[in-house]
């Protein structure tokens, strides 16, 4: 493998550890481990975990900003509010939240100052929450860690490229084969698909690795930029573009993967939408007009570190229409860790 | 990362490498009609001088502003794209909001993404009104006013939350420019009266510099005056303008409120002693607002009377300006707007009236005369022609007199006060959290 | 697998600086706009929980529409909003019997269980008797309350002795004793209400009575008008029924009344033309009824629940003459003329109004619907800080 390949794998490898914390946490909540606790997840930028969040209610803690509302399903409901909490703003109620945790998944940010994510870390231990930190090797956030490092209260696992420090109670648990155990990402698919609680395939490349095709409903990614956006998506329950053909869409992991997506009530061709991931525009490797709709198929790259996991579209003004919205009716992702 | 030569990727833009900060700018961008657009675009070139400078237009206008601007410094992006490259840390972004449905867009952005916003309307209800319209969320509104620290009375708001009617004096008092102050890093007015009529909209929001939001009050530019035509003289003829006649001239669209009815009874008046006397509207006729030919019409019924044009491009106006001995720049009620026409008309050369009311006053030239809405603005109308009419001026004065207003407006030329819009950018960035 | 769960946490609060505690409140009924008596009833409640400076959130049950107005709306008003499409199938059995079970939707038992996962209440309130199995996704560390709006056990009784149709839910005694029992408090809008299900057995009732802020103060009417009275009713069987008797009984007086008579809202359509009386129809602002009346009337002939229209004219400074069946929960503190029926407040009316001003007698009445005003409002705090205290004890 040459460099820049091999930086390239390198980069991949950390950016897949969520695929791989994903699938960990929706086995512990699967078997019973985290008990009435709820997991919670700590994060400075805006993503998600839909195998966890097929399992159990997730609290996500916020330490910076966000911008957008997304939403979770409520089962014969309209979609709810996805509970992200701005610990800045609210910071009893992280606190709160974090008491009633048995999990809490820190997504180590990029940058250097994590010191707010590390008390609220630390917090999560007090309340005898299982934690398992993740990131990166080189984020900038690790050192706020230190102290909790230090006293002994985490543990490294193995995560191929990416590093990862977990309570002794995860540490056990995880393994020998740490976080990238294939057997347990195969069993718990099969699982879940039989569960019917999330229409998830996975196929081993090998002993270390590997392919996941994830359906997923579109509501659960849907990021609504405004508040009449957010409020028709509740309404409507689908996963609605604005009036002006403008939508986003929370992508389920950060490495680079490939999307399909079916673009429904389109008026005109789409093939001129503006696709934009970070500072990346992206041109679709194929639309497919059908009778359901459009598919739109993409080449996700990564996401960069420290940015918002969101996909943002814009459709050409002729393919809105006047007296409706467009939406996002289905949606399927497929990576390879690897 | 996935290499450029990957299928399906294709790199922004690089980012500045110079040091210039990143701007974005969010505004009604041409090929629109829009005044708003008209005026973003004066000042780009230096924007563009001193910033990294990125326009970012509506959802579907992004293509046709790019082809506007080709080989320009600066790029256009969609919304989409802006959206994506957010948070920029070191990034300021500029507003530049009008009373227009062209402006709805921004409000998606402006709370989120807190910027510099360039106030030129002080009441923004109508835009709030449409951008509710355009999302299909009417029965929001009612929760929008509330938010401004205005409640609109039961009898006018439908069950489900929107407006079932909506009396004018809304548009007066109901200003909803409270939450745009509070998301607000920097705030531009263009007069005293829209800065003081925005502080009350925004009554509990600290404002200045002070309190991270500095205020500053730059007039809206005016552009120097158009070169003399060549076919001036077939323009006036064309809409009956003699050498010896004594032209009235009330320029601009003719809406309501633009006391039409005022000048015809204080033309008619007049023109009983002053044969010579003639007035033209020139502009596009609003007849559901006011029928003003069908009232001449009545008041004329030989066909002598006033003349009304229809609707004029830019350069035959500015003829009909320059050729003018006394223009009625009138409006009632004022929504504290800047009016555009004033500095255009006085740079004809010509005398011009206008109200005192609003931001009208602030406009200071000699060849202005002001006058007060009332029951007697009829006879002070009727008096600024005879007071005309008693002393004509020469035409060498006349030329004087643009010389003088084209000199006074240079102070106001978009070069001239760029600096202070560069000020107020810097300064917001200052005092950004 | 080792276990990692922990222990469930009692629902404390760490000492400073501390999250809110928080309240769920369940309900079928639209809560905005508030302007049905049970929606107000509700709102009341949400506002007592946030003055007792609790978060409250809304699990809406939505049988009464939902649309993207609503949902702002909501979310403005509550911290957390989960709106559940109902399901259930409400049979009405013969005799007009309804069952609990048929009646409470299961749907709402993982909503409210993940919003507790989530949010994890202090305490949860549910509305109507049927409601109270949800009570039972909660452990007993959550305070659990129902508010009744009404007595279901029998209310079918009610109407056949009016000799109308039964209405709407009614239940066994038994049934509605098993959903009692279910809350650690359950809420009685009147007084009587508060007795009779004491007297069943039940001692966690909680009389708390139905109060709305005054806006207007008992004041002299000026002489620009002439002494009118008024009538404001929605269109439901009880207020048609009751409507009709008293202007049959007006009119079978065979002489006509010297004084104005306005009825407004939707029984207006139920209204008979030329029956001695103006009808305004719907208002979109009740202090435009209440403004053009001096004297409201309130000729109930029976109903069940709170009797909005007898408490609404007090916050509007208007005395009220009222049957007894339209003051009930209140005849312990009304200070103002009561009736046995229409026959008595047809008497009454004549006899006061019928050949004067009425303006000595409207002096009386409002000086007496002040000291009832009053006195709904002594009863109305004292009746808060009872369920405070009682909330603060628990919590």
């Amino acid at each position: 493998m040459n460099a820049p390949d091999a930086a390239f794998a390198a980069t991949k490898a950390a950016l897949i550890v969520d695929v791989w914390v994903d699938l960990f946490a929706a086995s512990l909540a699967r078997s019973g481990a985290l008990g009435n606790g709820l997991p919670v997840v700590l994060t400075d930028t805006l993503r998600v975990l839909p195998l966890l969040e097929s399992q159990s209610p997730i609290g996500w803690i916020h330490t910076s900003p966000r911008h957008y509302q997304d939403h979770v399903l409520v089962t014969h409901g309209q979609p709810a509010p996805r509970l992200r909490i701005d610990a800045a703003k609210h910071p009893a109620d992280a606190s709160q939240t974090l008491r009633r945790a048995s999990l809490c998944l820190v997504a180590v940010p990029e940058r250097d100052s994590a010191a707010a994510m590390a008390a609220l870390a630390a917090k999560a231990l007090q309340a005898r929450a299982s934690l398992l930190l993740f990131g990166t090797p080189q984020a900038g956030g690790w050192g706020a860690f230190d102290g909790l490092v230090r006293q002994g209260a985490l543990q490294p696992v193995e995560a191929g490229g990416a590093r990862v420090l977990a309570s002794a109670g995860l540490a056990g648990a995880l393994g020998d084969a740490g976080l990238h155990d294939v057997e347990r990402g195969v069993a718990l698919a099969a699982q879940m698909a039989r569960a019917r609680q999330a229409d998830i395939h996975v196929e081993r490349l090998d002993q270390a690795h590997l392919k996941l095709r994830l359906r997923i409903d579109p509501v659960l990614l849907v990021a609504a930029g405004s508040q009449t956006l957010a409020h028709h998506i509740v309404h409507e329950g689908r996963a609605l573009f604005n009036s002006r053909g403008l939508g986003a869409l929370l992508l389920p992991w950060g490495a680079p993967c490939q999307a399909r997506l079916l673009l429904r009530n389109v008026r005109a061709r789409i093939d001129g939408s503006q696709i934009a991931l970070g500072g990346q525009s992206l041109a679709p490797l194929a639309v497919d007009y059908t009778e359901h709709g459009a598919f739109l198929k993409l080449e996700l790259p990564a996401v960069a570190p420290g940015r918002d996991a969101l996909l943002h579209l814009s459709l050409p003004r002729d393919a809105v229409p006047n007296d409706g919205f467009c939406d996002i009716g289905a949606a399927e992702f497929t990576i390879e860790t690897a | 990362m996935l290499s450029n030569a990957d299928p399906g990727v294709r790199p922004a833009p690089a980012m500045a490498a110079n040091g210039r900060r990143r701007l974005y700018v969010f505004s009604p961008l041409p090929p629109q009609r829009n005044g708003l657009a008209d005026y973003i675009v004066e000042y780009l070139p230096m924007l563009a001088q001193d910033f990294d400078l990125s326009l970012v237009a509506e959802v579907g206008r992004c293509g046709a502003a790019a082809a506007y601007f080709p080989g320009s410094p600066f790029e256009v992006l969609d919304e989409a794209a802006f959206l994506a490259r957010q948070p920029e840390r070191d990034a300021q972004v500029l507003y530049n909001v009008g009373n227009n449905g062209d402006c709805a867009y921004m409000l998606d952005h402006l709370h989120r993404f807190p910027g510099v916003v360039v106030v030129h309307d002080v009441s923004l209800f109508y835009m709030h009104q449409v951008a509710l319209q355009m999302e299909r969320s009417n029965g929001m509104f009612n929760q929008w006013v509330r938010d401004t620290g205005y409640e609109v009375p039961a009898d006018f708001v439908a069950r489900d939350g929107s407006l079932g009617r909506t009396p004018g004096l809304l548009y007066q008092e109901c200003l909803m420019v409270r939450r745009i102050a509070e998301s607000a890093r920097g705030l531009m007015l263009h007069s005293r009266y829209a800065e003081s009529r925005f502080r009350g909209g925004a009554f509990d929001i600290p404002l200045g510099a002070e309190n991270g939001r500095p205020l500053a009050r730059i007039p809206h530019f005016v552009l120097p005056p158009a070169p003399p035509a060549w076919d001036a003289y077939q323009v006036l003829q064309r809409f009956g303008i003699d050498t010896n006649d004594i032209l009235l001239l009330v320029p601009g669209f003719l809406t309501g409120n633009k006391m039409l009815y005022e000048v015809l009874v204080a033309f008619s008046r007049a023109c009983t002693s002053h044969p010579r006397l003639k007035l033209l509207f020139a502009g596009e006729e609003r007849a559901d607002e006011y029928a003003v030919s069908e009232r001449i019409r009545q008041l004329w019924p030989d066909g002598d009377g006033p003349k009304v044009t229809g609707y004029l491009d830019a350069r035959e106006l500015d003829i009909l300006l320059g050729r003018a001995d006394l223009s009625f720049v009138l409006r009632y009620p004022t929504y504290g707007e800047t009016s555009g026409i004033l500095p255009r008309a006085v740079m004809g050369g010509g005398r011009v009236v206008t109200v005192d009311i609003g931001s009208y006053p602030e406009f200071e030239s000699p060849l202005i005369d002001h006058v007060s809405i009332g029951a007697g603005l009829v006879d002070q109308l009727h008096a600024s022609i005879e007071s005309l009419c008693a002393s004509m001026p020469k035409a060498s004065d006349r030329a004087a007199r643009r010389q003088v207003e084209a000199q006074r407006a240079e102070s106001l030329s978009p070069r001239a006060l760029y600096p202070r819009i560069r000020a107020l950018l810097d300064a917001a960035r200052e005092v950004a959290p | 697998m080792m276990d990692l769960s922990t222990p469930t946490t009692p629902s404390t609060f760490a000492p400073s600086g501390l999250a809110a505690p928080r309240c769920l409140v369940v309900t079928f009924n639209r809560l905005v706009p508030a302007d049905q008596g049970n929606s107000r009833r509700i709102m009341q409640l949400v506002r007592l929980y946030k003055s007792q400076g609790y978060e409250v959130d809304l699990l809406y049950h939505n049988e009464e529409g939902f649309d993207p107005a609503l949902s702002h709306a909501l979310a403005a008003e509550f911290g957390r909003v989960n709106v559940v499409r109902s399901r259930a199938p409400k049979h009405i059995q013969p005799g007009h019997v309804c069952r609990i079970v048929d009646w409470y939707d299961r749907g709402l038992d993982a909503a409210a269980r993940d919003m507790h996962r989530l949010r994890g209440y202090n305490v949860v309130h549910v509305n109507y008797v049927w409601y109270s199995p949800l009570l039972e996704q909660f452990a007993s560390d959550v305070v659990k309350v129902l508010d009744t709006h009404d007595v279901f056990g029998e209310r079918r009784a009610k109407y056949t002795a009016a000799g109308m149709k039964p209405q709407w839910f009614s239940t066994s005694y038994a049934d509605e004793d098993v959903a009692l029992r279910r809350a650690d408090a359950a809420l009685a809008i009147q007084k009587e209400e508060a007795a009779e299900l004491a007297a069943r057995g039940h001692r966690n009732i909680l009389y708390l009575p139905y109060v709305e802020p005054a806006l207007r103060p008992f004041t002299a009417r000026g002489g620009d008008r002439p002494l009118t009275f008024g009538y404001l009713g929605s269109g439901n069987d009880w207020n048609i029924l009751s409507m009709a008797e008293f202007l049959s009984k007006m009119q079978a007086r065979g002489v006509p009344f010297p004084h104005p008579i306005v009825v407004a809202g939707g029984v207006c359509r139920h209204v008979r033309d030329g029956t001695g009386v103006i009808k305004l129809g719907f208002v979109q602002e009740l202090h435009t009824f209440y403004d053009a009346i001096d004297i409201a009337l309130n000729p109930m002939v029976g109903g069940t629940g709170l009797k909005i229209k007898t408490v609404e004219p007090l916050c509007y400074g208007k005395p009220v003459l009222t049957t007894l069946p339209g003051a009930q929960g209140l005849t312990h503190l009304w200070q103002m003329p009561m009736f046995d029926d229409n026959a008595a407040l047809t008497d009454y009316l004549f006899d006061r109004f019928g050949r004067t001003s009425g303006s000595s007698a409207l002096e009386e009445l409002t000086v007496s619907a002040a000291t009832t005003r009053q006195a709904l409002d002594a009863e109305y705090d004292g009746q808060v800080d009872r369920l405070a205290r009682w909330l603060a004890s628990r919590v």
